[in-house]
């Protein structure tokens, strides 16, 4: 069994090379570039506490042994042939567990199972698909795609699927999208079911579920002239997995609809020296799951933005309200993505569990406001923001009980010459309960990255990361907690960069265990550059779990303890 | 375990052997996008000049650091046939911080909105940022940079200016 997984493996790597396809047909003479993203992982597991009683599992069966550790190897192919206005990609992603075996009860067990019920695959610790696929076109007026595509419309309050590799989340549309161009006017269509990425890049992979198929169909339309019109609609029909004969495939378009989108946009730029942007949606429910009711729900969000740029300074207000908004996640939330999102104001480099109520919640209004003074353009540049929110929703996972207002004073500075650099953000967010007897929840955070160059080649940059939370009163109690991501990093010479990583946290509720103490991680990783399109790393340590936001979304992560090497290649 | 060992050892091998391949001379795939005003760029109108296609985003770090660098090399060389094209790969909900970032730098190179995440793609399907792609005149890429860390732009300025001089 194990000589197929070597055979896996070695697909990520082996066609790595540029070339122009031959032959007389359409295809000839087109050029094919290929991506790689290969990724070799040793997960390590701490043994019980000797004394410890386990039963039941490996441990009782090999006791004193690491039979929860294992390797995985991750491969990410990217091939694209163009030729002419002519593309066609194709992303072929691969996993292998090298896990233990071990018998139990006569039957054959896997530390580490790599999929479940409903995924397809001729190995029990392999796994690999072809990912996406596309062919588009581009005319002089029309581009067309078909098969895996993007989609966003306005704000992203409508739809918002996007690739999100920040947070290792990759969702498409599979089907067909076209942008036309008129004129002045640009018409979008977009229709197909939504696949999801089934392979982690960055993440463990185990027990990999199959791919739930959504339906989403959406068009927009945007006139071009002295300022710029947009509407736009979306209608979502979402999978059930009670339902697995819909939940899979495009039969999904035959069922009924269970939320639709309408949003109209004005955008204006260099308007007496500003540049403005308004949106409106409304959300319109039919599925009992989000409407709360057979008689449909109806939701509606409103954001807007104003940018001037008086003198040095330059001044960005944005401003939202929203009401029933997030019921359009509950499906998709489960599987850790979202289709549509209202931007969320926030610095989301400190979003917490309980910061998330501000990024997801169902009835919230308030404004943030961004001042940058561009001392010197491009070098110095120190900023000041001020947020405030009221955050009304007090159901689902929310902590509060009741309303919340939600304040959040930040500075920071950019500043860059002759090759040192800093950059810093530094604030303090208090989530103020309406009931003054609940308290508050707060939060002092600090980042910085500061870059200095120390003789010839050689260069040291360090990075910090801090938080500081104490909480209010609330249902879900937890304790007052520091948390630390810091990072050490000396450049060698050209393509060399050895980077010692320290997390701590003393989080009670962390679902990860440090490797040099109960709460302190660390790691040693080397990263080499032998070319400038091919990275090479390899990593020895433990970083800690947490929440991680990017664009608005936010992903609770698992920690990590072991070695991994990786190689990303452009060729 | 030896054995596991080994076949890491060898697949590292392998793909730091393919690293030294190069996508030189590869066509560079076409696209239309929208800049931060609202007017329609395509890569098509830049046939004959040399390119380079920056793609960064407002959250990176090290890709507000390489811009002053990008828009002195845009200033210096434009007279000699060359542009920076930078594509911003934030999402739609992001689009509003895009515009202010680009006038507070004082940057001059034309800034394009790639909200969906379809043209970084296609080009830079991993995540690496910054990422940029030096295109000829003849619109072949020529060479991929990955990251940046400073002092890059030194290296990178030197690979442009050539490539300027080289007519290509």
């Amino acid at each position: 069994m194990r000589r197929p997984l070597v055979a896996l493996a070695l697909m990520g790597v082996a066609p790595a090379h540029a070339f122009q396809l031959w032959g007389t047909g359409p295809l000839a003479g087109a050029s094919v570039q290929i991506t790689t993203d290969l990724e070799l992982r040793y997960h390590q597991s701490p043994l019980p506490d000797p004394g410890t009683r386990v039963a039941n599992g490996p441990f009782e069966l090999f006791p004193g042994m690491s039979v929860h550790d294992y390797f995985e190897q991750v491969g990410r192919t990217n091939l694209q042939v163009t030729k002419g206005a002519l593309s066609i990609g194709l992303q072929l992603d691969e996993v292998a567990l090298f896990s233990n075996r071990y018998v139990l009860d006569d039957e054959e067990q896997h530390s580490v199972p790599l999929y479940g019920p409903g995924v397809l695959s001729p190995y029990d610790d392999g796994y690999f698909l072809i990912e996406k696929m596309f062919v588009k076109n581009k005319w002089d007026s029309v581009d067309l795609t078909v098969g895996d595509a993007y989609g966003s419309f306005g704000r992203g309050i409508a739809l918002n699927i996007v690739k999100n590799t920040d947070i290792d989340v990759d969702t498409s549309i599979r089907g067909a999208k076209g942008v036309f161009r008129l004129g002045d006017v640009d018409l979008t269509t977009i229709t197909g079911i939504t696949n999801q990425q089934q392979v982690s890049q960055d993440n463990p992979n185990f027990a990999i579920s199959p791919n739930v198929a959504h339906m989403v169909s959406g068009a927009r339309a945007e006139w071009f002239g002295p300022v710029t019109l947009g509407a736009h609609g979306v209608i979502y029909s979402f999978a059930r997995t009670t339902e697995p004969a819909l939940a899979t495939s495009i039969e999904r378009y035959g069922s009924e609809l269970d939320a639709a989108i309408y949003g109209a946009t004005v955008e204006a730029n260099g308007v007496a020296g500003l540049d403005l942007y308004l949106e409106g949606d409304v959300f319109d429910y039919s599925a009992v799951e989000m409407a709360g009711s057979e008689d449909g729900l109806m939701g509606w969000a409103a954001y807007g933005s104003v940018a001037a740029y008086p003198g040095k300074a330059v001044v960005l207000l944005e401003a939202k309200a929203t009401k029933d908004t997030e019921r359009i996640t509950t499906f998709s939330t489960a599987e850790g993505w979202e289709p549509s999102n209202v931007p969320t104001l926030e610095y989301e480099r400190v979003i917490t569990e309980d910061g998330a109520a501000a990024v997801n919640s169902n009835d919230i209004m308030g404004a943030r406001v961004r001042v940058d003074y561009a001392a010197i353009p491009g070098s110095f540049t120190p900023y000041v923001a001020a947020s405030y929110l009221i955050d009304n929703d007090t159901e689902g996972l929310h902590f509060n009980d009741s309303p919340e207002h939600v304040m959040h004073p930040m500075t920071g500075v950019e500043y860059s010459a002759n090759h040192y650099a800093v950059q810093l953000n530094a604030g303090h967010r208090i989530d103020q309960r309406q009931d003054e007897a609940e308290g508050s929840d707060q939060m002092s955070h600090v980042d910085a990255t500061i870059h200095i160059p120390l003789f010839g080649e050689e260069a040291l940059e360090v990075d910090i990361d801090a938080k500081v939370f104490s909480w209010g009163v609330n249902e879900q109690q937890q304790a007052d907690f520091t948390e630390m991501a810091n990072a050490v990093a000396w450049h060698h010479g050209e393509g060399w960069i050895f980077v010692f990583y320290q997390d701590w946290t003393d989080n009670p509720l962390i679902q990860s265990e440090g490797n040099l103490g109960d709460s302190l991680y660390g790691a040693f990783e080397v990263q080499h550059q032998p070319s400038t399109n091919v990275t090479l790393k390899a990593f020895y340590g433990a970083y800690k779990a947490g929440i991680r936001c990017s664009g608005g979304q936010c992903r609770s992560l698992p920690g990590f303890e072991g070695a991994r090497v990786s190689v990303n290649g452009v060729f | 375990m030896l054995g596991l060992l080994k076949r890491a050892a060898a697949v590292a091998s392998l793909m730091a052997f393919f690293g030294g391949a190069s996508f030189a001379g590869e066509a560079a795939p076409g696209f239309s996008l929208r800049d931060i005003n609202g007017k329609e760029v395509s890569l098509d109108s830049y046939k004959g000049k040399v390119v380079l296609v920056n793609f960064w985003a407002t959250w990176c770090g090290p890709c507000k650091l390489e811009m002053p660098h990008l828009d002195k090399m845009d200033r210096e060389l434009e007279e000699k046939g060359f542009e920076v094209i930078s594509i911003s790969t934030d999402d739609a909900r992001a689009s509003s911080k895009v515009k202010p970032l680009v006038k507070r730098g004082g940057y001059g190179f034309t800034v394009l909105l790639d909200k969906d995440t379809t043209v970084v793609s296609q080009y830079n399907p991993a995540k690496t940022l910054p990422y940029n792609v030096l295109i000829d005149r003849a619109g072949n890429i020529h060479k991929v940079y990955q990251g940046y860390n400073p002092g890059d732009e030194v290296e990178l300025r030197r690979e442009v200016e050539a490539l300027v001089a080289s007519g290509e």
